[in-house]
């Protein structure tokens, strides 16, 4: 049961209906664990038992360091007046190393089977390489293994859950059924977002009385999302299968049509997963929750920071909160800090900005080249997180001197060019990014992007991009889309503090009535779906 | 208040609803829906006035290719239809005589046995199946189709057409052509081809051929299990309900080395159909003795041109009127006029596609290719064209309106 068939609309209709008339608000939320939970077993049943360890483990745990926490308290409140400031310092600092072990523990638990389903086959060739090629006649085996379904967004989602009750940031859930709804959710299993549990927890189990305007404003952003994924996403994704999809695609073309195919990417990954999302969202906003966006016009960013900060921003604010801010402040970063600015170089402008930003430079790569692994295990995708972990790095670093170059040229920082030349120039960033993301291999991504230099050819690849699966009935479609999209996302940048539902409230109801008519009619008639033509999984779901 | 603001709203969802459904309704009925020669036979079968039709021709396109309606009410009165339409499959064949004892009550029925004939490794597609199911009523027969021959999961498809042919709109302008012709179809009342589809042309077999050793061949090769499992479905069906005015047989075909085998099946059928009492007519084993000629009377490999299906409508005939006693059924002035018009339109496509086989053969074209000419706009636009340019040419006088006698000669139109 996909997100875009007719059976997960029909569910989410059942299940609406059941939410909003059973007479007890209180326990309005079992419904909505009971339709994960089917819609969880329909999908993948054999698999659940890896969601259930996951939340029994992490609700366990979380309570376990609740009860640490209450108790230290306690303890600490009893010993008021009878200990001295060095004896509580040093119960706490105890207390603090307890209570890491304790959530060190969870994080292994449920890491350990994300990182070991999704990794260990790649560990074990990149060892048996090593091995290899040091003639050392011995090989891990690999295994057959699977992916349980949404594993690492439900991972990422309790782990944040742990790390935020360690924090002490919010009280852990002790309903047990009420947790593992909020893992399970079933409009967010597939492709996230990754919510945290202060956001979205409370909204999960409130009891929502029936809201005619949130049920229509979630039906339009599911059409929106429809839209997205099966007119655009679906349709574009034929033609870079072509390309991509066999590892002779990739010298068969021309690298005009590989630049093609690479732009087309950029257009497909967007609306699949952006559409994807909408249809999370405007599920979850049919019973009333909110959730977090992931998207932001990331294609209009003028720095590969802000990008990130518009792409994929649930995995962005979970690396922030949960990995770049412990990196950035942590002692070893701060006094690596130090350490550079008492050297010579350190004193010097440009040293003493170098040795301020070094520990965010630092932690930034890390963090993407976690967003590389997570994303898959492969070195195309090491290759993909460093790519943009770099860039951001070279970019902090170098900061000062973009800014004197701009000061020297007396170029006007508000200037429409300059800020167009800055969103261009992002955007080739990203594209190349892209090459690792849907390239097979790091060695092909390395091909196709000698290739962009190499072998442009406007005929040859004029003639090879009509031969891609797609005429050029199609190829019009995809631009108006691209249109459609840009003139969308132009308006929601103009008015972000509102969304265009809500803008579109305002204007008479026949103009209303066409848009979402013809968004509807369009959806019919161009969306890619029934058989023959199989609507392709949402491309964040295999991650 | 509240109640007003409810109903305004339930109102505005319901306008809202009906406008998707309803243009949905109308996208798939008339614009997005699979539409060939093959629709348009089906669609012009359900036209014809209720028990006018003195005899059904039941098969795939070597019926439709080899059988002229028209001809057989100009030379023997009766009125006929080929309700056939391409490679149709074995699990169609039962489903199609129960649409035409249901909607005509022909004094004959005739079955071409290719359905069954296939090897189980060379069943026909999907698109073959729908070829008849999507153009016929949505009836218990239909239904009963339905549950035999589609997986459940692909059910929806067949009642709800436009999860299936919604993407059909990238077939446009080409298919405005039938689209046009299917109007005029429905505006007329009746199919002017009556079904008929050829391609001018003249094959010239380029392989050794066998039809010569077939009269002496009685071998039998079995038939495959799914052609062979439908025929006898077939047959028992007819038995159990005492239909007894039903004729199988096997048109000719040009039998080279590939087909042999195929015409050892066809002697397999024959035997199961005569071992129920029904009566088998082989022409293909006998399609010399018949007058088929190869070099002559084909435009491919497996079908009959305009001077095959001459011969082959002219013994059809015959057999029907002489041996099963078919005679012409009274028409009303109306029918008898569609007819006559029918009668007409085959004369300019024999014509025409004459003429068009003279000029392949001046090229020294004599391969699998030619010129088709369907009940679609723009074959109607040509041989009407070439009618009017060429009033007296070929060997059928055409009846042009008065105002058009005086036409200008225009060459161009049959370049």
């Amino acid at each position: 049961m996909t997100y875009t068939s007719i059976k997960f609309i029909l569910f989410v209709l059942a299940t609406a209906l059941i939410y909003f008339v059973l007479p007890w608000k209180k326990y309005r939320w079992t419904v909505l664990l009971a339709a994960s939970a089917v819609f969880y077993c329909l999908a993948a049943y054999k698999y659940a038992v890896f969601i259930l360890f996951t939340a029994l483990s992490t609700m366990l745990i979380g309570l376990w360091l609740d009860k640490v926490n209450t108790a230290s308290k306690a303890f600490l409140k009893s010993k008021k007046g009878e200990w001295d400031r060095e004896q509580k310092k040093a119960y706490k600092n105890k207390l603090k190393v307890k209570k890491r072990w304790i959530m060190a523990l969870c994080l292994i638990l449920n890491f350990g089977i994300l990182a070991f389903l999704k990794y260990f086959n790649f560990f074990a060739g990149s060892l048996n390489d090593v091995l290899g090629s040091f003639g050392i006649d011995f090989s891990v085996p690999t295994l057959k293994l699977f992916l349980p379904l949404g594993i690492s967004f439900y991972t990422f989602q309790s782990m944040g859950y742990i790390v935020d009750v360690y924090r002490e940031k919010i009280k852990p859930q002790t309903n047990p059924f009420k947790f593992l709804l909020f893992v399970s959710f079933f409009p967010q299993i597939i492709q996230g977002p990754i919510s945290n549990y202060e956001q979205l927890g409370h909204q999960l189990f409130e009891g929502h009385d029936f809201d005619f305007t949130r049920f229509k404003h979630g039906s339009q952003l599911i059409m929106w999302g429809f839209f997205k994924k099966l007119v655009i996403a679906d349709r574009a994704v034929v033609a870079i299968n072509t390309v991509t999809s066999s590892f002779q695609g990739y010298s068969k073309y021309s690298g005009t049509t590989l630049t093609f195919t690479i732009l087309l990417y950029a257009f497909q990954l967007y609306a699949d997963f952006s559409g994807g999302i909408d249809i999370s969202r405007g599920v979850a906003q049919l019973f009333g929750i909110d959730m977090i966006d992931n998207f932001k016009r990331p294609y209009f960013s003028k720095s590969i920071n802000e990008y990130w900060r518009r792409w994929h921003i649930s995995l962005g604010a979970w690396m922030k909160d949960y990995v770049f801010n412990p990196l950035a402040i942590s002692s070893a970063f701060l006094n690596a800090s130090k350490k550079m600015k008492a050297t010579r170089f350190g004193k010097t402008s440009a040293g003493a900005h170098i040795a301020k930003v070094l520990p965010t430079a630092f932690a930034s790569l890390i963090v993407f080249l976690l967003v590389g692994i997570w994303h898959g295990a492969s070195y195309k995708y090491v290759a993909f997180g460093l790519w943009n972990g770099v860039i951001i790095m070279l970019s902090t670093l170098m900061q000062p001197l973009f800014d004197g170059v701009t000061d020297k040229l007396h170029i006007n920082r508000k200037n429409f060019f300059f800020r167009l030349f800055q969103m261009v120039r992002t955007f080739i960033v990203v594209l190349i990014g892209y090459v690792f993301d849907v390239a097979p291999s790091f060695k092909l991504g390395m091909m196709t992007i000698t290739r962009f230099f190499t072998d442009q050819s406007i005929d040859r690849g004029a003639s090879e991009i009509m031969k891609l699966g797609l005429n050029w009935k199609d190829l019009v479609l995809l631009g108006v889309c691209v249109v459609v999209v840009w003139v969308v996302s132009m308006i929601q940048e103009k008015h972000a503090d509102t969304t265009i539902r809500e803008m579109l409230d305002k204007k008479p109801f026949i103009l209303r009535f066409i848009l979402f008519f013809l968004l509807m009619i369009s959806i019919i008639i161009f969306g890619i779906y029934g058989s023959g033509y199989a609507a392709s999984d949402f491309v964040y779901m295999q991650f | 208040m509240k109640k007003k603001l409810y109903l305004l709203r339930a109102v505005k969802l319901i306008a809202f609803a009906l406008a998707v459904i309803l243009t949905t309704y109308l996208l798939q009925f008339f614009l997005l829906k699979r539409i060939d020669n093959n629709t348009m036979r089906m669609e012009a079968f359900y036209l014809e006035d209720k028990d006018t039709l003195d005899a059904v021709v039941i098969g795939a396109s070597d019926v439709y290719a080899g059988y002229s309606a028209a001809y057989a009410y100009e030379n023997y009165g009766i009125t006929s239809y080929p309700y056939a339409t391409q490679a149709s499959p074995a699990n169609i064949v039962l489903p199609q005589i129960k649409e035409v004892i249901k909607h005509q009550h022909p004094k004959m029925v005739v079955v071409e046995i290719n359905s069954f004939l296939y090897k189980d490794s060379e069943l026909p597609n999907e698109a073959s199946q729908r070829m008849f199911a999507d153009n016929v009523p949505r009836d218990e027969i239909w239904r009963d189709y339905l549950a035999d021959a589609v997986p459940e999961e692909k059910q929806l498809e067949y009642y709800l057409p436009i999860v299936k042919y919604h993407s059909s709109w990238t077939d446009y302008p080409w298919k405005i052509k039938f689209l046009k012709a299917e109007m005029g179809l429905k505006q007329l009342g009746y199919s002017r081809f009556r079904g008929y589809k050829t391609v001018a042309n003249e094959f010239h077999p380029d392989a050794k051929t066998y039809n010569d050793r077939l009269p002496d061949d009685d071998h039998s090769d079995p038939m495959g299990a799914a052609g062979q499992r439908y025929l006898i479905q077939t047959l028992d069906y007819l038995k159990e309900n005492n239909i007894k005015n039903v004729l199988f047989v096997r048109f000719p075909h040009i039998v080279r080395a590939e087909a042999f085998a195929r015409f050892r099946r066809t002697n397999e059928a024959g035997k199961i159909i005569e071992s129920y009492g029904y009566d088998f007519i082989n022409l293909e084993k006998y399609s010399d003795e018949y007058g088929f000629v190869n070099d002559k009377d084909y435009y491919n490999w497996d079908h009959l041109n305009i001077y095959g299906s001459e011969k082959l409508t002219e013994i059809m005939c015959k057999k029907l009127t002489q041996d099963y006693g078919v005679t012409p059924a009274q028409l009303t002035d109306a029918e008898k006029k569609s007819w006559e018009d029918s009668v007409n339109y085959y004369h300019m496509i024999y014509n025409y596609s004459q003429e068009m086989i003279k000029r392949r053969l001046k090229l020294g074209k004599v391969d699998d290719g030619g010129t088709t000419v369907s009940e679609d706009a723009k074959s109607i636009e040509t041989i009407e064209k070439y009618a009017r340019n060429h009033p007296d040419a070929g060997k059928y006088k055409v009846i042009l309106p008065e105002d058009q006698e005086e036409a200008t000669v225009d060459n161009s139109v049959i370049d």
